[in-house]
């Protein structure tokens, strides 16, 4: 692997690999941590780079495990919350696969176009699906009414939609959500 | 019909019937609706696990890890008498200890050897430290086949324990550190932290932490209470902090691989040691004792006897 394609693969997953160790540990600097140290990894092993096809689906399965990892040791002795333990159980014993990767990707490729939307259009957004908010109660909060709650969700909708295009495909969706009756 | 309208009232649950088969009908009209609906409902769906989602420095991060300059090519030193032997591990490992584990699916076949020690992490999150001149090569996910030394620190998974295969037999672990030393047909396996099971020769052993135990063809032998922590032997450092001499010796006895003889189980043992040995042959550890505790002692082959000491 040349330098440029290194330098590319850092780019598209850093943040991406960063939020994934952070839903694990909930600590951001740790998480930063682990995913710099695969990437030094990966550049440093690089026969291991080579027997290794699928690189990223290497590289998220070590960030998941080594958050899970430490998460382990610090909770020796402490309590530890069902959903680590299920984690545990269910996901650690398998590599993540490309599907959940692409997921991963197009998440923060919609976390980066929030922030290109029209800042109205951005705030009901993500009070809507981040805050998980009525739109009742963002027509109240805003001092607007919900017919224009709704059109804004749409114009976001639509827009977000437009920058994400080439990033989602249909065959993926019908993985994901399945079909719409 | 304000359509994108009606589909954000879609998404939230709030939309008359009237407007539901307005929309079913747009949707067939051309596939292209029914791609930009389930794109929409996509994002919708995906959108709620942005909630405390992160925003880092990647650029800031790139310049650490390239600052640093660890970014640097290391160039793998292959040779072809390498490769005939890893090549020859290959075979052994295939021959000796396929047991038709088809049913893993992602096999990684990965060999890893050298003249240095390295880590290497492996995908399920554990940690090996294998020693210089040592062969570790992963035949299948969450196993690997050992020729020589290495430090295991194994991710616990109880669905599927993890296991090394040595000359004669293998270690089977379910998420523990601990020891493997081979050479030639003899094996030592010390246990820091957990349970392992041991096979060979037909046998089973189970050992817990601090435990330890040398296996050859002629011979199992179990032993206990060495000291030797995952810290202190990856750094090649022993330290001893109010020990017996008891303890200490097994230690040492441990970690340069010999054989400890002592006098008799009721030789009194007074000595309060505190002491630490970094990258030392056993000849200066053993005289540094010598100085400490009046030591008297034989080393004949791999054996350390102990006669007497004053303390």
């Amino acid at each position: 692997m040349d330098k440029s394609t290194f330098k590319g693969l850092f780019d598209d997953h850093y943040r991406p690999l960063c939020n994934v160790a952070f839903r694990i540990s909930g600590d951001l600097d740790m998480a930063e941590d682990i995913v710099q140290d695969v990437f030094l990894k990966i550049w440093n092993q690089q026969d291991l780079l080579n027997a290794n096809k699928n690189i990223k689906s290497y590289m998220y399965t070590m960030v998941r495990n080594h958050a899970l990892e430490i998460i382990r040791r610090q909770q020796i002795g402490a309590r530890i919350t069902d959903e680590i333990l299920y984690l545990h159980s269910e996901a650690n014993s398998d590599p993540i696969e490309d599907n959940e990767i692409e997921k991963y990707l197009i998440l923060d490729k919609i976390y980066i176009s929030i922030r290109q939307l029209p800042p109205k259009c951005a705030q009901v957004f993500t009070l809507a699906k981040v805050n998980g908010l009525s739109y009742s109660q963002i027509a109240d909060d805003m001092h607007i009414s919900v017919k224009t709650v709704e059109n804004q969700m749409g114009k976001a909708l639509k827009l977000l939609r437009a920058m994400l295009n080439n990033k989602i495909t249909l065959i993926f969706i019908f993985i994901i959500t399945g079909l719409i009756s | 019909m304000n359509l994108i309208k009606t589909i954000s009232q879609l998404i939230n649950g709030n939309v008359t019937k009237d407007e539901q088969a307005k929309l079913n009908d747009w949707k067939h009209e051309a596939e292209e609706n029914l791609k930009a609906l389930k794109e929409m409902q996509f994002i919708d769906e995906l959108s709620p696990l942005l909630q405390n989602y992160q925003d880092v420095n990647t650029q800031k991060a790139w310049d650490k890890i390239h600052g640093q300059n660890q970014v640097t090519i290391t160039k793998s030193n292959f040779d072809l008498r390498k490769v005939a032997a890893i090549f020859l591990v290959l075979i052994c490992a295939i021959s000796l200890f396929y047991f038709g584990n088809s049913y893993i699916s992602n096999s990684e076949n990965l060999v890893y050897d050298g003249n240095k020690t390295q880590s290497i992490q492996l995908t399920d999150g554990s940690d090996i430290t294998l020693e210089k001149n040592s062969t570790l090569k992963s035949t299948d996910y969450r196993e690997v086949a050992l020729e020589g030394n290495a430090y295991f620190d194994i991710a616990k998974n109880p669905e599927r324990p993890f296991t090394v295969h040595v000359q004669g037999g293998k270690v089977l672990v379910l998420g523990t550190e601990f020891q493997i030393k081979t050479r030639k047909e003899r094996t030592s396996i010390s246990v820091t932290e957990g349970k392992v099971k041991v096979v060979f020769s037909n046998k089973e052993f189970l050992l817990t932490a601090g435990q330890f135990i040398i296996l050859s063809p002629y011979e199992q032998e179990f032993l206990s209470n060495h000291d030797i922590t995952p810290s202190n032997w990856k750094n090649n450092v022993l330290v001893f902090e109010n020990k017996s001499l008891k303890h200490v010796m097994e230690s040492i006895a441990a970690y340069y691989d010999f054989r400890l003889e002592w006098p008799s189980k009721e030789m009194p043992d007074a000595c309060k040691i505190n002491t630490r040995f970094e990258n030392e042959t056993l000849d200066q550890v053993m005289s540094e004792l010598e100085i400490l505790t009046g030591l008297n002692f034989e080393i004949s082959g791999k054996k350390i006897v102990i006669k007497s000491f004053k303390c």
